[in-house]
């Protein structure tokens, strides 16, 4: 992970995976964001999204929509974000160890099933 | 008011050694601007605070924030821990696995959702985090003409559990239904 | 539902732990002010005293389930505020001793070169709501000290601490908490000796 990719890069990101309603807020990034503008490094999380660089974490807290079962969204959004990751440390040194990326579903709404 | 280290400053011949000044009668009168700043400094505070004027505290809209984001943490309850992806770890918040549930309760014709709790393992860590479930218990309302209702409840245990498998991978799990409502469809 | 206003603070603290919300919002009401002093102090900036202490509440909230003594959360909130405080202290000095910054210099504005502990004080000298014109002239003086020595100090002179609690809070023991206030408390006198 390179200061390239920011929080708000992976907010886009994640909100372009199909089943995902969007970014939901929670208190892990609330607190994060907080913490991050103090230090001077505000790319390090945006509400919703924080990169924690220590343990190489990226959480992401989001709202899903119906349709697609939540584990698959959920994997669909690890996968795009570790993509992203990738992409933007090509080339660096050191940077081979994959970062682990923490999904917090904050709500779905309705699970696709037809109602009776 | 004696200030509370006045009598250190005298010594007490005790503990470390804190330096004197080494001249005593301009120092009187400085410690005592010092002592009346701290003093005004503390009575401005209680009188400023006492008004509600924020000079001397948080800002409005900064207690605000505090409070809102505990209450959204609130709201959305604690997280429960999944059997994680291949790609990774997650957790859904209890309101929105209530939500999965529900959702699955409802499917059955002549059923409505009413209450879900869920028992828990062991969580991992972390703030508010509960462990992957083991139980779940959905309180029912049955239709009145529901002709078979242990045949109901058995349907509405098959959908949970297919549910919670299909979308969440959760096996292993005991569901209770307690029927404690009828209603007219 | 109880008026949790007048509830003792301790039993505020275990239903803030069992998840009482309204509960927990007590407890900020009653312990933002002093953080706040308690930040400002060390800060001498109001933007960065009001982060540090939202994120220390908000945080408190977090993990409040590791408070083992509910009868603690006075000092403990305190040790949060001054434990973030000292970071944002000591990574303002790297900056600076690395050079200019000159993103933060962007950032911040024209007023970033009148002083604060991040230059992000926003503050002009006739603005009045900034801090209270005794404790914006304390936090001044005090900017003099070195950051160990002001936090201790702040904690005693300003929280009413004992010195066994600053000493538990800052992980020193007491004789150097007395060192620390002592050294304080008399580049203070030294300060305000060349105001006259």
């Amino acid at each position: 992970m390179t200061t390239e990719t920011s929080a708000a890069d992976l907010v886009e990101v994640v909100c372009a995976v199909p089943g995902v309603r969007g970014i939901e807020a929670g208190i892990a990034s609330s607190l994060r964001t907080l913490d991050a503008r103090l230090r001077g490094e505000r790319g390090r999380a945006r509400y919703g999204v924080v990169i924690d660089p220590e343990s190489r974490t990226v959480t992401a807290e989001v709202g899903l929509g119906p349709g697609a079962p939540v584990r698959v969204i959920v994997e669909e959004i690890q996968r795009a974000v570790q993509r992203a990751i990738d992409r933007s440390a090509a080339g660096e040194p050191g940077e081979a160890r994959t970062w682990r990326v923490l999904v917090r579903v904050q709500s779905v709404s309705g699970t696709g099933r037809t109602q009776h | 008011m004696e200030h509370p280290d006045e009598h250190d400053r005298r010594g007490t011949g005790e503990g470390e050694h804190v330096p004197e000044p080494p001249d005593r009668e301009p120092d009187d009168e400085a410690t005592q601007r010092y002592l009346d700043l701290i003093r005004s400094v503390h009575d401005e505070w209680t009188t400023l605070e006492a008004e509600g004027d924020s000079s001397v505290q948080l800002s409005a809209t900064a207690l605000s924030t505090i409070k809102e984001a505990v209450r959204a943490d609130f709201r959305h309850g604690a997280h429960v821990e999944m059997p994680p992806t291949a790609a990774g770890p997650y957790t859904l918040s209890e309101m929105a696995l209530r939500t999965v549930v529900r959702d699955a309760v409802d499917s059955v014709p002549g059923v409505i959702a009413l209450r879900t709790a869920f028992d828990h393992g062991l969580p991992e860590g972390g703030h508010r985090v509960r462990g992957v479930p083991h139980r779940v218990r959905c309180r029912i309302s049955v239709s009145v003409d529901a002709r078979h209702l242990t045949g109901v409840a058995d349907a509405v245990r098959a959908a949970v559990l297919a549910e919670l498998r299909e979308h969440l991978a959760l096996t292993d799990l005991r569901v209770d239904i307690h029927i404690e409502d009828l209603h007219d469809d | 539902m109880p008026d949790l206003t007048t509830t003792d603070e301790r039993a505020l603290v275990l239903r803030a732990q069992d998840g009482d919300v309204a509960a927990f919002e007590v407890l900020v009401d009653l312990h933002q002010g002093r953080l706040f002093r308690i930040a400002y102090l060390v800060l001498h900036n109001r933007m960065d005293a009001e982060d540090v202490v939202q994120e220390a509440l908000v945080s408190s909230w977090k993990r409040l389930h590791l408070l083992e003594e509910p009868s603690a959360f006075r000092a403990w909130v305190a040790q949060i505020v001054s434990r973030a405080a000292t970071d944002v202290v000591r990574k303002a000095a790297r900056r600076s001793t690395e050079g200019v910054d000159h993103k933060a210099l962007e950032d911040a504005g024209p007023e970033a070169v009148l002083g604060g502990a991040t230059g992000r004080n926003d503050g002009q000298p006739e603005h009045a709501a900034v801090a209270g014109a005794q404790m914006e002239a304390l936090a001044a003086i005090l900017q003099s000290t070195e950051e160990k020595q002001r936090t201790c100090w702040v904690l005693r002179e300003i929280d009413g601490m004992s010195y066994r609690e600053i000493a538990q809070l800052v992980g020193a023991s007491e004789s150097t908490v007395r060192g620390r206030i002592a050294r304080a408390r008399s580049q203070i006198l030294d300060r305000m000796k060349d105001w006259r």
